[in-house]
């Protein structure tokens, strides 16, 4: 009898561990599909403190990869109205596939006012205070219709389907600081709404019709140009925000779900107030295994989100790993341990990739999504790298 | 004594309150003269201070005056007692140092907000960190700066905390300066406070070398009741009893 049962009983225990391994194999680190270093020596070795890099998908073919490098040999001049200075602004369009460069330009720029992002209407650049749209070869170029106030600070914000930008001018209103926000059709150019923001809010996660905003643990929506109608659609317990990783910033897919990692969990919040976790994480400290190196945490980091912007509804996170050291007698602090991309289905609410970044970033570090989802592109210091993404939902 | 005054953020109609930021005032809270009147105006929120009512602050155009604290000794006659009482007496009105007395007067607060440990860690750093940035400048300009310092820290989003402390990025990743005072990246490295704390209590901290800043307590090296204060609540309270909740601040 017992004999019999045996069998029974080695398949009751293995059939939980049956089970887990779909599940383990659909999270493992998927292999990279190229890597090169695209970004040139920034010229770290000088100050280490001006640099500014990232990425952006075009389309499914094209990654635009862009950095800030202070180039002496260029001085100030006077013979256009460009920004002329030592800081040179260089974006590249890139083959995705293959990794080659299709096309350079190169503008001057301010140390740190220094914006790249991709619309439909083309390549948003901003370099200082001047805002342009330029084709994706960098061959033509057209200015945002805007009145600009020569005594504010802009901002660029561009909705996750390329579709809508946004320019936000922060500056002294009589005695109060405000942001004027500017919505634009990217296409034609043609200012759909504007009005005075206060509190002022320098950059947005937005789709083409509202805005998602977190501030102590509040996430709420905005419909543009109705600021006074905020939607709360959550409030986070203190516990879960108060935590060394800090928590990412909102990120907003196509009207219908927020997704922000907070000290507990990755959520998944839709505009009824209904959520439900993605993922667990752990803020307070690191459960990976300890690496090596342990570099200083920047809670930056982990507000580098990235969106598709086609159908597929996808979601690449930042989860960083902590090493938390508490001395006896004095003030416990962290440093960063490993750190994770982890790209999230909100259709199937689960999570579709895992890359594990092995070299830390010691400077830059940007993530993108290509429109479709198929391909996650890490910008890591000098080096980028493109990894297909799995089999994922397309439904709206 | 001058009356503060308190103005409410703006109330969304949907769902309550949803960005509770902070206003910032400074309030000159031992001066004579009567109300005070908040030099900021519009549809509520924003900075001010209270120094109009103290006879000062702002000059003839409303340009605020920057003349740092100042007090020169000038001789026992007459005409030197009275410039030093002139003296001391502007210094007063533009930055709220008594020099003769050493007491400052102005002290910086907000309205609004939602209350939290977060939002108040948020104010005073801003007041401290604001203070540090303009040092010796008009109360009103303080207030302006301690402002922008606030509007900075609002949008990054929820910090990292440690030992009960949020840490307030000063620097981002790609090391660009995220708090920006009249246009001007700021780096608390420029305050040259001694082994990098400002202030004996409720401290401004930026000695952990990871481009974040926080409020201690106080500070240990201000023997003994600053190291006594921060070994207890700063280290052993921030590490069991306010590690998850954060420590109370009070700005």
């Amino acid at each position: 009898m017992i004999r019999s049962l045996f069998p029974l009983l080695i398949l009751a225990l293995a059939g939980p561990i049956n089970f887990s391994i779909p599940l383990l194999r659909a999270d493992a680190e998927t292999q990279v599909r190229w890597s090169r270093d695209l970004v040139p020596d920034l010229g770290r070795d000088q100050t280490g403190t001006y640099n500014l890099a990232g990425i952006a998908f075009i389309d499914e073919k094209r990654l635009l990869v862009y950095a800030v490098q202070r180039d002496l040999t260029q001085l100030s001049s006077r013979k256009s109205p460009e920004v002329s200075s030592s800081f040179r602004l260089h974006a590249w369009t890139v083959d995705a596939d293959s990794g080659k460069s299709q096309a350079h330009q190169e503008w001057g720029t301010r140390a740190y006012d220094s914006e790249v992002r991709v619309s439909i209407g083309g390549v948003l650049v901003k370099t200082g205070e001047i805002i342009k749209l330029y084709s994706p070869d960098f061959q033509q170029a057209r200015y945002l219709p805007i009145a600009r106030n020569p005594n504010s600070k802009s901002y660029t914000s561009v909705s996750t389907s390329g579709r809508t930008i946004i320019v936000s001018q922060y500056f002294q209103k009589e005695q109060h600081y405000v942001s004027q926000v500017d919505v634009i059709d990217a296409e034609t150019l043609r200012i759909r709404a504007s009005w005075n923001q206060y509190p002022p809010i320098f950059h947005f996660s937005m789709s083409d019709n509202k805005f998602a905003m977190s501030h102590n643990g509040i996430i709420s929506l905005t419909d543009f140009g109705n600021v006074r109608r905020n939607q709360v659609i959550s409030a986070l317990a203190p516990v879960a925000i108060g935590c060394a990783a800090g928590t990412s910033a909102p990120g907003l897919v196509a009207d219908a779900f927020v997704v922000i990692r907070d000290c507990k969990e990755v959520l998944l919040i839709t505009p009824d107030g209904s959520s439900s976790p993605l993922d667990v994480f752990n803020g307070n400290g690191s459960t990976a295994a300890r690496s090596a190196s342990c570099e200083p945490y920047n809670v930056g980091v982990s507000s580098k989100i990235a969106i598709a912007s086609g159908e597929a509804r996808l979601v690449a996170l930042t989860l960083p790993a902590l090493r938390m050291k508490r001395p006896l007698l004095t003030e416990p602090h962290s440093c960063l341990n490993a750190l994770q991309v982890a790209v999230y289905d909100v259709i199937l609410k689960r999570r579709v990739l895992t890359v594990n970044i092995n070299a830390l970033p010691k400077s830059d570090y940007d993530l993108a999504l290509s429109p479709d989802g198929s391909q996650l592109a890490i910008l890591n210091d000098r080096q980028v790298a493109v990894y297909p993404v799995p089999v994922h939902s397309t439904r709206r | 004594m001058c009356q503060r005054f308190r103005w409410l953020p703006p109330i969304s109609s949907e769902g309550g309150p949803v960005y509770r930021g902070g206003d910032c005032y400074s309030d000159a809270s031992n001066c004579d003269g009567g109300g005070g009147v908040p030099w900021a105006g519009g549809d509520g929120g924003g900075c001010g201070a209270d120094s109009a009512s103290c006879g000062g602050g702002l000059d003839a155009n409303g340009i605020p005056n920057d003349r740092g604290a100042g007090y020169n000794m000038t001789g026992t006659s007459p005409l030197g007692q009275l410039a030093s009482g002139q003296s001391r007496y502007l210094s007063i009105i533009n930055t709220g140092w008594d020099p003769a007395l050493g007491i400052q007067y102005y002290t910086y607060s907000f309205t609004g907000g939602d209350g939290s440990i977060l939002e108040r860690q948020m104010e005073m750093a801003s007041i401290r960190y604001g203070q540090q940035d303009c040092i010796n400048q008009s109360p009103s300009a303080v207030a302006s700066c301690i402002q922008q310092v606030y509007n900075s820290l609002a949008q990054q989003g929820t910090p990292g905390m440690e030992g009960g402390n949020y840490d307030f990025s000063w620097k981002g990743q790609n090391g660009d300066l995220l708090i920006s005072i009249n246009g001007q990246g700021t780096n608390p490295n420029d305050f040259n406070c001694l082994a990098s704390r400002c202030g004996g209590f409720d401290t401004l901290d930026y000695s952990h070398h990871d481009s974040t800043f926080h409020i201690d307590t106080a500070n240990p090296w201000y023997f003994p009741m600053g190291t006594i204060a921060h070994t207890i609540i700063d280290v052993l309270g921030g590490q069991t009893w306010w590690r998850t909740g954060g420590i109370p601040r009070f700005p």
